[in-house]
């Protein structure tokens, strides 16, 4: 290998670093991914804080089990009284995580507790929680993460002690942001790529099952014709549907374009809302003409809102009512 | 979203307060652990995808993946309560969902099935605590069911029925029947009643002498049962060593038949065969229902106690099995031992009584 080429090599190499590094590692406001961290585990839990499913212990009993790799390691499944422990110890952690109490411990917590919880419930002969188990993986990113940093109680209580419990100073150093950190970008984009890659992994599994056939034949009518038996759509659109050539293959193929090509909505701003609607506006597609319905994906829709956005056009609306109470004579 | 800028926004920054403040970029060692883990996990979807492996938490997601026929076979799960069947749905099962329920059934077979059933009535009555509306259980019952989509360009405005063919039942004897349950346990033999007009009855004490052993039992009809115990058989020997012969007249006509037993022993099944006229001496099975082959007579042991007489077709709280005779005349049944160990005392073929009898007494012939 000659000089030169070993020279591009190594730019080759540190260009592509180089780029990986960017990606994920330039410095982001704190203040996105603070309000993702609540919006995440505020939804979380809201959904799972009343979480008492120690039935999975007696289906265990009865002989209704059929272990995923998780449990075949050797972790036990305990008595209903310690599940009990461990679905209160989620709920806490959740509920700590989005105030941002103790929040490394918190997430890290929330991470494991979630980790065991919901791999239970997948050892009764089908795979369940409507994307839950890309939900713990995004919860393993937050776990490592710096997302306390920001509109956090750890920090309130941080800046009150080196204010001396004067509260008009701590108020006022709280409401000043943070400084941007490669710390605060990866843990949404790793939040997003696992999102698009609950669709992608399932357009790629779709096409090595059937290839394109899966889109072009009568399977998706027969899908929609089969869930009007055997679920419970809400409505009847979905025969609707079947009845129609153009509009299941047409579903089919697009259904299909969207989980392949899903991925590219992490390296384009521009395709990255356009892609996590599409993907939304699919599963709420499939609840209303199949009845199924995937709603742990409505926690990772959550980490796509622009919440800073949001959240300086409520404070600038705030500001202009003042303004205007103030001109009023 | 698009308001965010990946830059860096130079108007935010002050780090105030903070333990550590975060560098503007993490450190080597540590941006070096962060990637080897985004590679890792891209690297488990790959192999999950590639394998159809689950390594939870990380899964190649390929439901709907397969391409579905027209014809498909499922599995459904009702409830039987006093007002008739319904569908066990996810608040009826939780926290087991419909489509895991019959995900469940799918994979069990035969006793696995029925005991999978049983734990089923577990959650639902784990359920009903919460919601004292659900009605109560007398029973759940499997059917498999088969779909058969209409070919393209048929009108869907009226889908078709599936087929449906009961595969496993869990029989709970309503409130009455249990209270009887409870005073054969101490040894007072139930009410007896009389059976309806055109019914027959045959009382087993008569049989024809066979060294079929008896017991004594005050419970039983005349005091005296048959016990008919040996290995468990696929289909009816063509010359049993113990059995039970009967001959009785009957006019032309639909019969549902009803045998009054009771499993003599725990933990052990008790069913016996049926065998009508020309079966006898051939391996074949009375009446000619995939059922009757399938799961003999009886089976006391499902739903019901140990040593408790009981009223019972095909099996406790599945829909009865029925003979039909084209013309009237003289009849011979024979009954021999199926698996387990049964007691018998009665036979009742009945143009009337269609739904499970819920009284455990004997019969009187009309």
């Amino acid at each position: 290998m000659t000089p030169q080429k070993v020279a591009n090599r190594g730019s080759i190499a540190s260009r592509v670093l180089g780029v990986w590094q960017r990606f994920w590692f330039s410095p982001y406001p704190a203040l996105d991914l603070a309000l993702c961290r609540i919006a995440f585990f505020g939804f979380l839990y809201q959904r799972y804080h009343s979480y008492d499913e120690t039935a999975w212990f007696t289906l265990k009993q009865g002989g209704v089990w059929y272990p995923v790799s998780f449990f075949n390691l050797g972790v036990p499944v305990f008595e209903p009284d310690v599940l009990r422990f461990i679905y209160w110890l989620m709920g806490l952690s959740l509920l700590c995580a989005a105030l941002g109490l103790f929040s490394r411990v918190s997430m890290a917590l929330s991470f494991v507790t979630a980790l065991y919880t919901f791999a239970l419930q997948q050892n009764f002969a089908k795979y369940t929680g409507g994307g839950i188990d890309v939900v713990v993986v995004v919860m393993s990113g937050f776990a490592l993460s710096r997302a306390g940093d920001d509109l956090s109680l750890d920090r309130f209580f941080r800046l009150l002690r080196s204010e001396r419990g004067h509260l008009p100073k701590t108020w006022a150093a709280f409401t000043t942001p943070v400084a941007p950190s490669g710390e605060y970008l990866w843990p949404l984009k790793f939040a997003w790529l696992m999102f698009y890659m609950l669709y992608f992994s399932a357009g790629i599994s779709k096409l090595m099952h059937s290839g394109l056939a899966w889109a072009d034949s009568e399977n998706l009518r027969n899908s929609l014709i089969r869930h009007h038996f055997s679920h419970e759509p809400p409505t009847q659109w979905g025969l609707w549907v079947a009845d129609r050539v153009w509009a299941y293959k047409g579903m089919g193929y697009a259904s299909l374009a969207i989980e392949v090509f899903a991925p590219l909505g992490l390296f384009s701003r521009t395709l990255r809302i356009p892609f996590a609607l599409a993907l939304g506006g699919m599963q709420y597609g499939i609840y209303l003409l199949l009845g199924v319905t995937f709603a742990a994906t409505k926690a990772l829709l959550l980490m796509f809102v622009p919440w800073s956005a949001l959240f300086k056009a409520a404070q600038r609306v705030r500001f202009w009512a003042q303004r205007r109470t103030l001109r009023q004579p | 979203m698009t308001q965010r800028g990946d830059e860096a926004n130079n108007t935010l920054s002050s780090s105030v307060a903070l333990a550590s403040p975060p560098p503007q970029s993490p450190s080597a060692p540590r941006r070096a652990v962060l990637s080897f883990a985004i590679i890792g996990v891209l690297a488990a979807y790959a192999y999950c995808v590639a394998s159809g492996e689950y390594l939870w938490p990380i899964s190649p997601h390929p439901m709907y993946s397969s391409i579905q026929g027209r014809t498909f076979t499922t599995f459904a799960l009702v409830g039987v309560s006093e007002q008739g069947e319904f569908p066990l749905r996810s608040e009826h099962a939780r926290p087991i969902g419909a489509s895991t329920l019959r995900a469940v059934l799918n994979r069990k077979q035969g006793r696995e099935h029925e005991k999978a059933l049983a734990t089923f009535q577990k959650l639902y009555e784990r359920a009903r605590v919460n919601n004292p509306e659900f009605p109560e259980l007398l029973g759940l019952r499997s059917y498999e069911q088969v779909f058969q989509i209409p070919k393209q360009g048929r009108s869907l405005a009226t889908l078709p029925k599936p087929r449906s063919t009961l595969t496993s039942s869990l029989f709970l004897a309503p409130l009455p029947l249990r209270q009887e349950f409870k005073q054969q346990a101490e040894n007072v033999a139930p009410p007896v009643r009389a059976a309806g007009a055109g019914d027959i009855v045959v009382e087993l004490h008569a049989a024809e002498p066979s060294s079929t052993p008896k017991v004594n039992d005050a419970r039983a009809s005349e005091r005296e049962a048959f016990v008919l115990s040996g290995k468990a058989r696929r289909a009816p020997q063509a010359e049993p060593a113990r059995y039970i012969d009967v001959t009785f007249h009957a006019e032309a006509g639909t019969y549902t038949l009803w045998l009054r037993g009771a499993a003599a022993e725990k933990k052990q099944e008790a069913s016996v065969w049926v065998q009508l006229d020309e079966e006898l001496g051939t391996q074949r099975v009375a009446p000619h229902d995939k059922r009757a082959q399938s799961s003999g007579f009886g089976n006391w042991h499902t739903g019901l106690p140990q040593q408790v007489f009981a009223w019972s077709s095909c099996v406790p709280g599945a829909p009865p099995l029925r003979v039909s005779f084209a013309t009237a005349g003289s009849h011979r049944l024979r009954l021999s031992a199926r698996e387990g160990s049964a007691w018998v005392d009665q036979l009742w073929l009945s143009r009337e009584q269609q739904e499970a009898p819920s009284f455990s007494g004997a019969v009187s012939a009309p």
